[in-house]
């Protein structure tokens, strides 16, 4: 097999899953490789179940899937329960609690989320709730980690959550934010009217984003936040996922996907989230919603992107990229800061951190 | 399909060198093994030499290679490092210590991602057809224990891990892999029992001086022979005392194993029930002993009562 095929493995297999059916034993190996960086083994599993070909996969990876859904069961249901806490802690306080990504998905029940492995717990409330809301954890045992003044600072000005918080006698992470993106950052999302779309679940008395917002605030999170390693792959997968669930049995889908974007401003994750998923996992997208998207940047930014992402978020064998990705994923992590402050803002921070770092060594 | 003995050293270490590495079948798992560093292929060749070398395109469930941190090292401090999955999990260590690294190494690999068994942190051997399980507190003396029973005729799975599944029998599968002998251990095994095969000292571990022992040769051969557990006994060394055995009552047992498991509340519900066949197919014990001459014997006596 070709280095290059071999790289794509994951992708062809995501694409039509049947071609696993063919794969060598050394093949399997390295697609696990893949898979296990992107944390995707469960998913794999998932994938294969569906198009029901896991008595056809050997038993030998299938012990490797086993492993993987009872880490995602075992370790979801820790988070799952952390929620709980938190909801019996502030019920009182009737504050609109919102679940934001995976743990989102999986109050929801999408059959993918079952096989997404969860590593903290990111709740968001409207930010005139939010102090009532932060103080009620920490008087019932949720401590925030230790920062100093100026990460405190740094937090409560710029960023779009609070520190983050653990509880005494568990290790969960919850991430309490107030809105989608640092208030620093060059979008600047609309927060409120999310939030006041947002449905709560009435047996769980907690509530998501709408189906339109959980897309949206996803493509959000993946184009505008950070930088795009190849661990992002999975947000391309739980895009691809969401996309599929949402347009099933509605027909009118992707014209309220668009149209929505546009009324919160946020044309441009959109048009990415559509493009890339479409181009790099093949996701059935009509044509129309890409070519004529208000979102759609010019042809040179486009091209441009188009590269630099498709070669940084896929999975490679780890200590096998080549310059040219991470010279990308250099680029990406240049692009993520210039969106996320203004240069006056930027530039002494990272001096501060820098001079931090160099007073630490000493 | 060779044992890896078979091989003559110059070949087996090529082969090693090689991008792929050697894939050698330890019991429950394959695992890749790529290494260019002479004296660590060399101990490989030694303590792995009844396992058997499969072909090198097939499936492997780790992937490990230990190599020179830096090419410059070697003329300072010559380091290795353990890589697997393309992480580098520990700091480096002196190139002599390089066994002992990929040892502990292995083991971390396991423990960390093998959840298709339930892994107790235990040594387990086996007379005619029955296994003790001996679960590991520090201290305890269990390596000791494992490493006097395989030289009394027992068959010895393991002394680290005991591997329950994947299916929901309560069998117990081999990983006889060399076990660490600590401190002053060493020297009880060297002088009770000539014949067995220790490597080479390393001093000043973690742990203080280790030397492994060697799985004898038949333990290796009966590699994929589950066995179902009859006794489950939680051993303590001390000095200068008789040797003294209690039965624990089911209840506290289920608890005392369960607590001895590296991943029994990530297992979640087939955890609970393989830890069930153990309780329901073992006695347990706590056993304090000073003296092999009287616990081995008490051993075999408690093994072969009838259930």
């Amino acid at each position: 097999m070709s280095a290059h095929s071999q790289k794509n493995l994951l992708i062809n297999i995501i694409n039509d899953p049947e071609i696993a059916l063919a794969l060598k034993p050394i093949e399997w190996e390295n697609l696990l490789h893949l898979a296990r960086q992107s944390k995707l083994l469960a998913y794999l599993d998932w994938l294969f179940a569906q198009s029901d070909l896991k008595h056809l996969i050997p038993p030998a990876v299938l012990l490797h899937f086993d492993a993987a859904m009872k880490m995602v069961a075992n370790r979801n249901r820790m988070i799952l329960w952390e929620l709980n806490r938190i909801k019996q802690t502030t019920f009182d306080l009737k504050i609109k609690t919102i679940v934001l990504k995976g743990a989102g998905y999986l109050i929801l029940d999408l059959p993918f989320a079952h096989t997404r492995i969860l590593s903290d717990l990111d709740i968001l409330v409207d930010r005139f709730d939010l102090a009532r809301f932060e103080n009620k954890l920490k008087k019932h045992g949720w401590q925030g980690v230790e920062l100093d003044e100026y990460d405190q600072q740094y937090y409560r000005k710029w960023m779009h959550e609070v520190p983050p918080m653990r509880h005494e006698e568990r290790y969960v992470e919850v991430d309490l934010h107030h809105t989608i993106l640092p208030l620093t950052s060059r979008l600047c999302p609309p927060v409120d009217l999310m939030i006041g779309d947002a449905t709560v679940i009435k047996e769980k008395g907690i509530a998501t984003f709408s189906p339109l917002d959980l897309i949206i605030h996803s493509s959000v999170h993946l184009f505008y936040d950070a930088e795009i390693k190849a661990s992002d792959f999975r947000d391309l997968v739980d895009l691809h996922e969401l996309i599929i669930w949402f347009h099933r049995d509605n027909p009118g889908f992707f014209t309220e996907l668009v149209d929505r974007a546009e009324f919160l401003n946020l044309q441009r994750p959109v048009f990415y989230a559509l493009f890339f998923t479409k181009k790099i996992l093949g996701t059935s997208i009509p044509d129309q919603y890409i070519e004529h998207n208000q979102g759609r940047p010019n042809a040179i930014l486009l091209a441009f992107m188009s590269l630099l992402i498709s070669v940084s978020i896929l999975p490679n064998p780890v200590g096998q990229e080549t310059t040219v990705v991470r010279f990308s994923r250099w680029l990406l992590y240049v692009r993520s800061h210039y969106l996320r402050m203004p240069m006056t803002l930027l530039l002494p921070h990272l001096f501060k951190k820098s001079k931090k770092r160099i007073d630490d060594f000493f | 399909m060779a044992k890896i003995v078979e091989l003559a050293f110059d070949d087996f270490y090529s082969e090693a060198c090689r991008a792929n590495g050697v894939v050698i079948d330890i019991g429950p798992f394959y695992i890749r093994l790529k290494s260019n560093v002479k004296s660590f292929v060399k101990l490989i060749h030694f303590f792995y030499g009844s396992f058997n070398v499969l072909p090198v395109e097939s499936f492997t469930d780790f992937q490990i290679e230990i190599k020179q941190h830096h090419p410059l090292s070697r003329f300072l401090r010559p380091q290795v490092v353990f890589i697997s999955d393309g992480i580098q999990p520990f700091q480096p260590f002196p190139l002599s210590h390089a066994f002992p690294l990929f040892e502990w190494g292995l083991n971390w690999c396991i423990a960390r991602r093998s959840h298709q068994y339930l892994m107790l942190h235990s040594g387990v051997l086996e007379k005619n057809g029955r296994a003790v399980i001996l679960p590991a507190t520090p201290g305890s003396g269990k390596t000791t224990l494992c490493a006097a029973l395989a030289m009394q005729g027992w068959r010895f799975l393991s002394d680290e891990f005991a591997i329950l599944g994947p299916k929901d029998d309560g069998f117990i599968f081999p990983i006889p892999r060399p076990a660490p002998l600590k401190n002053a251990s060493i020297d009880v095994i060297k002088n009770e029992f000539p014949a067995a095969e220790i490597g080479p000292l390393f001093p000043k571990t973690r742990k203080g001086t280790v030397a492994h022992f060697k799985a004898p040769g038949p333990s290796v051969e009966a590699l994929h022979e589950g066995v179902m557990p009859r006794i489950v006994v939680f051993p303590q060394f001390q000095d200068d005392v008789d040797l003294k055995v209690n039965k624990l009552n089911k209840a506290y047992a289920f608890f005392k194993i369960a607590s001895n498991s590296f991943n029994y509340e990530l297992m979640g519900e087939r955890g609970f029930s393989l830890i069930d066949h153990i309780i329901s197919s073992c006695d347990c014990y706590n056993l304090v002993y000073s003296r092999f001459d009287q616990a081995i014997p008490k051993l075999e006596e408690l093994i072969a009562a009838p259930a």
